[in-house]
């Protein structure tokens, strides 16, 4: 079967770098890349070698078409007719990984059993993320779809922003595998075709609705040494703790993810503190959890 | 009703008696005479010519004259890369580097670019059949057309310069009331204001961005006397509400978003919804069945009244006739297409079909299988020419229709193999799937067998 593979990720992150780099490091297989936008940094020409790789440009321009895959199907199609086993496809930076399911079902119809959808590798700019993903609701997607999650560009940031980046992607998508790099230079670049396939076409949307929990805590007269046990045990069965709390009339910011919490003084006050709290779907550790945050508060529940 | 009275009504929420449909047959009208995506799109009679059979072949109560995002943009200084199936796309975004807003002299005019031919196929369509069709002129949305001029730093703009992302689209919206005021006064009944981009931003960033430059193009339009249409793609869901507040007369959607959900929302501004057969899954690579069922079921999902049944988007250039023909028919003798589906979808009941013996025939036998010759258009041209036929040849051939309306004759058609309908064979052999035969054509065909 045609392992079809997709880096997705907004303009700019890095896919073409990846895609190159991809090039060299499986020189020895014969592979097809779909390429579906231009950018600044080309396809290396000289890492296609004619008789083992082709490359097919298709919606050569910036204008995305989400309702027209017809290109996009025949190229896989061509491909398919070779003696080629792995496609690598550059996807647009609007593109919705998600829209693949359908695409391979039109796939299946026209070539059975010939293509298989291996997922979706996410390059993801450490340094614009949070922006980019505070103006495309698709970036979201790209991210949740994804089944490896390059943090790129590390060099433009500082630890305390690579932290933030992290967390966000993990609230996004905590099963993905994430790896951090510069030009999107790292070591296990290998194993990148070696993507869990199960998870591919899993409908991550509906996996997610159902399999995470998001529930809001708040405080009543909390001290801090009854918050930090708190924290303390709370962490190790979620995925992010974040938000404001009161303590001795300052309004310190709270943040926890599965390795580490902080409490830190925060500059402004917020008047009606909060902690948000993501994990894993499990009624029984909520409550836990719950009932501990109600012992150390007076009735400090709310939006369980 | 005639065609075009539905669309008008329709637009204006008044009563319809028939859903009315509108084929979006862009590049695709140029695969209708072999022409590819860059003559239909550049020259004025192939254009026309294409045009034309649309209106013959699909019988639209509304139809667009160009379906191309790209000729403002062209105009304002974007290269475009050409393909021989597919619109052209833009290449190079002037103002990628730069944050300057264009000259105000550099806005269309009416001798810019394309405008010249495209004017020109407008008032020649509006003559041809701008009585019975409404007709809609399509012209790029402000969003888009500031993103062809900018790239995709535009949405970085959207963060970090808000002041520039507006200034550029009041100049993009200049630039989208010029052409419409073109076109308006070229003929065109509805100006659609096609902008896929609107589906890639918040509800909030569209009400901060996109609320004014929408809401005045949608005025302006009207003010020049004419209806609009809001056209978007890809999933505008979260966005369908925030589209309506801008006053279009309405909107149109693709297979991303659901018809039922929206045109919940547009029900609430009396805007009427138009859309959304999937292009790829359904009328490119479907059968006519599959085409005929998912109008059906479009319809059953929703209400009659606002609404408006369409491709998703522009077809893709090598959409099977026979699939946008079961379309047309499914949307105007929906009832008749509802038994054929349920026939066809039946088990298979106990029908004995006997064929002819082709080999021991007295004289040419012609069979056409027809969705039903009454109804569909290209049905009744393929029946017409094998009627034609037998008027010439007299008792010398046989001439007889299989209506794909009754049981038997869906059993015949399975047994026979017709890949689509109308299809014509002679003997036994297919020779015309869709395109209907010249008459010389045909006479040849039958001599040959004579």
């Amino acid at each position: 079967m045609v392992q079809i593979y997709l880096i997705s990720g907004f303009l700019g992150a890095g896919k073409t770098t990846l895609l190159n780099r991809m090039l060299a490091e499986y020189a020895d297989r014969k592979l097809a890349v779909i390429v579906n936008e231009y950018g600044d940094i080309g396809v290396d020409g000289k890492l296609i070698k004619e008789s083992t790789m082709s490359i097919k440009e298709i919606n050569g321009g910036s204008i995305f078409c989400t309702c027209r895959s017809d290109h996009f199907i025949d190229a896989i199609k061509t491909i398919g007719e070779s003696d080629i086993n792995t496609i690598i496809v550059e996807n647009s930076g609007l593109a919705n990984p998600n829209s693949m399911s359908k695409i391979m079902d039109v796939l299946e119809i026209l070539s059975p059993n010939r293509f298989k959808y291996a997922g979706s590798i996410c390059v993801v700019d450490c340094s614009t993320i949070e922006k980019v993903l505070t103006i495309l609701p698709v970036a979201k997607s790209q991210i949740e779809s994804s089944q490896i999650i390059i943090l790129n560009k590390v060099d433009l940031i500082d630890a305390a922003q690579l932290q933030s980046a992290t967390e966000n992607v993990n609230s996004i998508n905590y099963e993905a595998t994430i790896v951090t790099a510069s030009y999107c230079d790292f070591n296990s670049i290998g194993d990148l075709l070696l993507l869990d396939s199960s998870k591919a076409l899993s409908n991550r949307l509906s996996t997610k609705a159902l399999g995470i929990s998001k529930f809001t805590l708040s405080p009543n007269n909390l001290s801090l040494s009854g918050l930090t046990e708190w924290l303390k045990f709370a962490k190790s069965y979620t995925l992010r703790i974040k938000g404001f709390i009161s303590i001795d009339n300052k309004t310190h910011v709270i943040q926890s993810t599965l390795s580490d919490y902080r409490i830190e003084p925060f500059g402004e006050d917020v008047p009606n503190g909060y902690l948000e709290i993501i994990m894993k779907s499990n009624d029984l550790k909520k409550n836990e959890i719950v009932s501990y945050w109600e012992a150390i508060n007076e009735k400090g529940v709310r939006n369980v | 009703m005639i065609g075009k009275e539905l669309i008008l009504k329709t637009l204006r929420n008044e009563p319809v008696d028939k859903v009315p449909w509108v084929p979006f047959a862009g590049i695709h009208a140029g695969a209708l005479k072999g022409y590819t995506a860059y003559e239909v799109l550049t020259d004025k009679d192939k254009l026309v010519e294409s045009l034309l059979e649309v209106s013959k072949l699909y019988r639209p109560d509304g139809m667009p004259v160009v379906f191309d995002l790209q000729i403002e943009a062209e105009i304002l200084g974007c290269e475009l890369a050409w393909a021989e199936d597919a619109p052209p796309s833009v290449k190079s975004h002037p103002l990628m580097s730069t944050k300057e807003i264009p000259c105000k002299c550099l806005l269309p005019k009416k001798e810019d670019g394309r405008l010249p031919m495209i004017l020109e196929a407008m008032e020649t369509m509006k003559n041809e059949v701008g009585k019975d069709i409404a007709l809609y002129g399509l012209i790029c949305g402000p969003f888009t057309l500031a993103s062809h001029l900018r790239g995709s730093m535009i949405f970085m703009d959207m963060f970090d310069d808000e002041a520039y992302v507006n200034a550029l689209l009041k100049f993009a919206n200049e630039a989208c009331k010029n052409v419409a005021k073109m076109y308006i006064e070229a003929g065109m009944d509805v100006v659609a204001v096609v902008d896929p981009l609107v589906s890639q931003i918040s509800p909030d960033h569209f009400e901060q961005f996109m609320d004014e430059p929408f809401g005045e193009l949608f005025d302006f339009i009207r003010n020049e006397g004419s209806l609009s249409s809001f056209f978007v793609c890809g999933n505008a869901t979260p966005n369908i509400e925030v589209m309506c507040k801008t006053r279009p007369d309405s909107i149109s959607i693709d297979e991303n978003v659901e018809m039922k959900v929206a045109k919940a929302i547009t029900d609430q501004y009396d805007i009427a919804i138009g859309g959304n057969i999937p292009l790829t899954t359904v009328m490119l690579h479907g059968n006519q069945q599959d085409n005929m069922k998912c109008v059906i079921e479009l319809m059953d999902s929703v209400s009659h009244e606002n609404l408006i049944v369409s491709p998703g988007c522009d077809m893709p250039y090598a959409v099977p006739i026979e699939n946008t023909i079961a379309v047309q028919q499914a949307v105007k003798q929906a009832e008749e297409v509802r038994k054929m589906i349920e026939n066809y979808e039946a088990e298979d009941d106990d029908i004995e079909i006997e064929l002819p013996n082709y080999n021991a025939l007295n004289k040419p036998l012609v069979e056409v299988f027809t969705l039903d010759s009454d109804t569909c258009a290209a049905c009744t041209y393929m029946m017409a020419s094998a009627n034609e036929a037998k008027a010439r040849f007299g008792d010398s051939i046989e001439v007889v229709e299989y209506k794909y309306t009754t049981k038997e004759n869906i059993a015949r058609c399975k047994k026979v193999g017709v890949p689509n309908l109308p299809s014509m064979y002679i003997n036994g052999e297919l020779k015309y799937k869709s395109i209907i035969p010249t008459k010389a054509e045909l006479d040849n065909a039958i001599n040959t067998v004579m």
